[in-house]
């Protein structure tokens, strides 16, 4: 038959022209009243059934619990298809129009073309697990994904503390060794060869002179099992070029930034590498705009979106502080400290977001051309594609750069005025993170703000106050509810994952600023209790990676916070739908928590 | 009635006796003509479909799809209308052979269509023709029957019946391209929905969001 069945749609945009032909002449049309039951839980499935028009919902045959809904081109049952019997009840939700395939013919072309077939395993996959990788740069994923284990590590040779430059300088040429581990009386110490050319020929120092004076023994380590990916993380944050591999309290090797680079494929660490060396803001900038692409090639690739925030975190971090080191003369670095707010402040940002940043500085600093300079920081991080902060937090607007006794002053009226903007201004502030000058400014600024607000309950109700601002959008019966526009995920399950748990790390005075961070420590303090907060962090996850997906490919003046469901499948529809009931859960214990009425 | 027991005798020996049997099946065949005029009188069948309705289900994958060999009617306007050029025809079989082939798919069936008795009255002219007889299945038309159907907000006001409106009130997707399939599909379609679902409004619905 001629019918006008979508092959647009994939994966059925994947059949060959014979086999379109196969399946439009082997196409029926079956209607469904509301509430009718299309598939009986314990029946053998003769059709796979691909909605035309209509809604459809899974649900366990003893009807408690909803398994996922179907619409406008969703197909059901996979699972039952090939020769298994269907395990749960499906229901029309609606008057329901539905083609049927006829399962013998869907088997026929599962075998006869191989991505058709892969497409269907793979949607069965996603339910279980949301990781997948498209052909094409399958290595990255692979690598990102790949665990720290014998394979990747280089072999350490330890040597003893007594042993003289000059041996150890032999024993690495004879053994072709970057490096080596120095044993100080049980302690553990790394020795580069830099190290030994810096001693030998820049400080002079005699040839026999023990190692153990020369070995670095603040070591940085990782743990065996540890993704190599956050290994990376590690050694960009710290701009060091190998870490000791731990297996429990056990050395067994070393892994080197070198090695990992070329393992690694692509752009992160040689964006990494270029912002590190970048000694003038034009290089920078060359760097700073290919992070974007950066974005785009991880999440194109299926990489998990945690870590494309902690990397897209890690480079911003690094991007702003290097224009802090050349905007700003490095006598001045001691006595102030650079903090961003907002997403970035809480490393959630996909990203490059607006500059939330604030500077706290040391009492009685004297420091006559800090405007000027400040301003040119600005105008630099503008130049690297970071848009001003539509409320002007930043930090060539002087609110935002206050001595310390000023900032606690500027705190306390804002608890005083305790409700609208100054309870947003407290909320930025919590989340500030340092990330250049002297940091523990900061850490005595938030210290200062946590002791303010003890045992203001009232004020800390007012706080929490803007997390069930925003309805969540669920129908009564719990089904998703979005506008023609889409919906908004910000303010439906971001913002109230965010700010409650903010809130409540307020109240329980704790210093992290990741909202993941936040979750866990809140739950290993029992505030929170296991289930909750490991649901918690899914649902904000989730939330992130729909938002992720909606930036690429990009579309002209799109918000990116607006889900435009009819671009999900129904298992991402499913996800969102119970991301959004763990919301609800939570803000209802956040109404009783901190006893907000009227909700 | 009295015409088809008049028939029934009459055919009796003949390949179209099935369609004067008395039916019982509880099935529906619904059919789209698609012809080179608008005049019951003069047009020629270009294309036709049908689809048998058993149920809730549309047997689209056995439907009946044929196009008819040009006539020397097929003029350059309903070239437009549904877009088969002479060329298009040059492959499909004639009248001869077609009519008897649709006569024994539809059988004893009623007969399901939009504005149905405009193929019934074109159908009927060809059978007369050749045959000498007229059909006497039960006719259904689904623009007659939404009417009857749908909530009318003043008695006495008649109901749009123009099928884009049917479709849309009733939110049954409406093909874009003028084949006789096509076409029968979608008063398949209708009719499931009208005899099966809820009784439809005037009104339009909103677009349904996910």
């Amino acid at each position: 038959m001629s019918t006008d069945f979508n092959f647009q749609h994939p994966p059925f945009d994947q059949l060959e022209p014979k086999q379109r032909e196969l399946v439009s002449s082997n196409l029926d049309i079956h209607y469904f009243q509301s509430q009718q039951k299309i598939v009986t839980a314990g029946a053998q499935a003769s059709s796979l059934f691909i909605i035309i028009k209509g809604q459809v919902e899974e649900r366990a045959d003893n009807n408690d619990e909803v398994f996922a809904h179907y619409t406008l081109e969703d197909w059901f049952d996979v699972r039952s298809q090939f020769g298994g019997y269907a395990k749960h009840d499906y229901i029309a939700l609606e008057e329901t129009l539905c083609y049927a395939l006829p399962s013998q013919i869907f088997r026929r072309l599962v075998s006869e073309n191989s991505d058709f077939g892969d497409y269907f395993q793979r949607d069965l996959a996603t339910r279980h697990q949301l990781v997948e990788s498209r052909e094409g740069n399958k290595n990255l994923a692979e690598f990102i994904l790949t665990t720290i284990d014998e394979r990747n590590v280089q072999p350490a040779v330890v040597i003893e503390g007594e042993t003289s430059l000059q041996q150890a300088t032999l024993i690495m040429r004879e053994q072709k060794l970057e490096s080596l581990l120095v044993n100080h009386d049980g302690c553990f110490g790394m020795l580069t060869g830099t190290d030994l050319l810096h001693a030998a020929v820049l400080v002079q120092q005699s040839l026999d002179t023990p190692v153990c004076q020369l070995a670095n023994f603040n070591l940085i380590s990782v743990n065996k099992g540890d993704f190599l990916f956050n290994a990376m993380l590690l050694m960009t944050r710290n701009s060091i070029e190998r870490v000791v591999v731990k297996d429990q309290q056990k050395i067994i090797g070393i892994l080197e930034m070198a090695h990992l680079l070329s393992l690694f494929s692509t752009h992160s660490h040689v964006l990494a590498l270029r912002i590190a060396r970048a000694s003038s803001i034009e290089e920078l900038s060359e760097a700073a705009h290919t992070l974007n692409k950066l974005v785009e090639n991880l999440c194109n690739n299926g990489i998990r979106t945690l870590f494309i925030m902690k990397l897209l975190a890690t480079m911003n971090e690094q991007i702003i502080s290097r224009v802090f080191e050349l905007s700003i003369p490095h006598q001045h670095h001691n006595h102030i400290c650079l903090m961003v707010m907002g997403s970035e402040g809480r490393g959630e940002q996909i990203v490059k977001t607006d500059q939330d940043n604030g500077l706290v500085i040391e009492d009685g600093y004297d420091w006559p051309e800090r405007q000027q300079q400040l301003n040119q920081f600005s105008e630099y991080l503008l130049e690297l594609g970071y848009p001003p902060c539509p409320g002007n937090i930043m930090v060539n607007n002087p609110e935002w750069v206050q001595q310390q006794s000023q900032w606690s002053k500027t705190i306390a009226n804002w608890i005083e005025t305790g409700h609208g903007d100054a309870m947003m201004n407290l909320a930025i502030v919590l989340d500030a993170h340092a990330i250049a000058g002297n940091k523990s400014l900061l850490r005595r600024l938030r210290k200062d703000l946590m002791a303010q607000m003890a045992n203001r309950s009232v004020t800390l109700a007012f706080f929490a106050q803007p997390a069930l601002k925003f309805h969540t959008p669920l129908t009564m019966f719990g089904n998703i509810k979005s506008k023609q526009a889409g919906l908004d995920i910000k303010k439906g399950g971001i913002f109230p994952i965010v700010h409650g748990v903010r809130a409540l790390a307020l109240e329980h005075a704790i210093s992290a600023t990741n909202t993941l961070e936040r979750i866990e420590q809140l739950a290993s303090l029992k505030v929170i209790d296991e289930d909750s907060a490991a649901n918690l962090k899914e649902a904000l996850l989730l939330f992130f990676k729909l938002r992720i997906q909606q930036l690429f490919p990009a579309e002209e003046g799109q918000d990116y916070h607006v889900l435009k469901l009819d671009k999900l499948n129904h298992s991402q529809r499913d996800l969102l739908r119970h991301g959004l009931h763990v919301v609800k859960k939570f803000k209802q214990l956040l109404a009783l928590h901190f006893n907000i009425r009227d909700y | 009635m009295l015409q088809r027991l008049l028939y029934q005798r009459k055919y009796k020996d003949s390949e179209f006796a099935t369609l004067f049997a008395p039916y019982r099946g509880k099935e529906y065949v619904a059919l789209d003509l698609e012809t080179t005029s608008l005049d019951t009188k003069l047009a020629d069948i270009v294309s036709m479909g049908a689809v048998i309705i058993s149920e809730n289900r549309i047997l689209a994958s056995q439907c009946f799809d044929i196009k008819i060999r040009a006539t020397d009617k097929l003029g350059g306007d309903s070239i437009k209308v549904h877009r088969l050029r002479h060329s298009d025809l040059a492959q499909a079989c004639s009248i001869e052979e077609a009519l008897p082939k649709l006569l024994q798919f539809i059988g004893a069936r009623p007969i399901v269509g939009y504005n149905i008795g405009y193929d019934q009255r074109i159908l009927n002219r060809h059978c007369k023709e050749r045959y000498g007889f007229k059909l006497v299945n039960p006719l259904v038309d689904v623009g007659r029957m939404f009417a009857d159907k749908v909530h009318v907000d003043h008695v006495g006001i008649s109901p749009n019946q123009d099928l884009v409106h049917i479709c849309q009130s009733l939110g049954i997707p409406l093909s874009g391209r003028h084949q006789a399939i096509d076409d029968a599909i979608t008063a398949a379609m209708i009719y499931l929905r009208l005899q099966f679902g809820p009784r439809p409004t005037n009104a339009i619905p909103q677009a349904i969001s996910a």
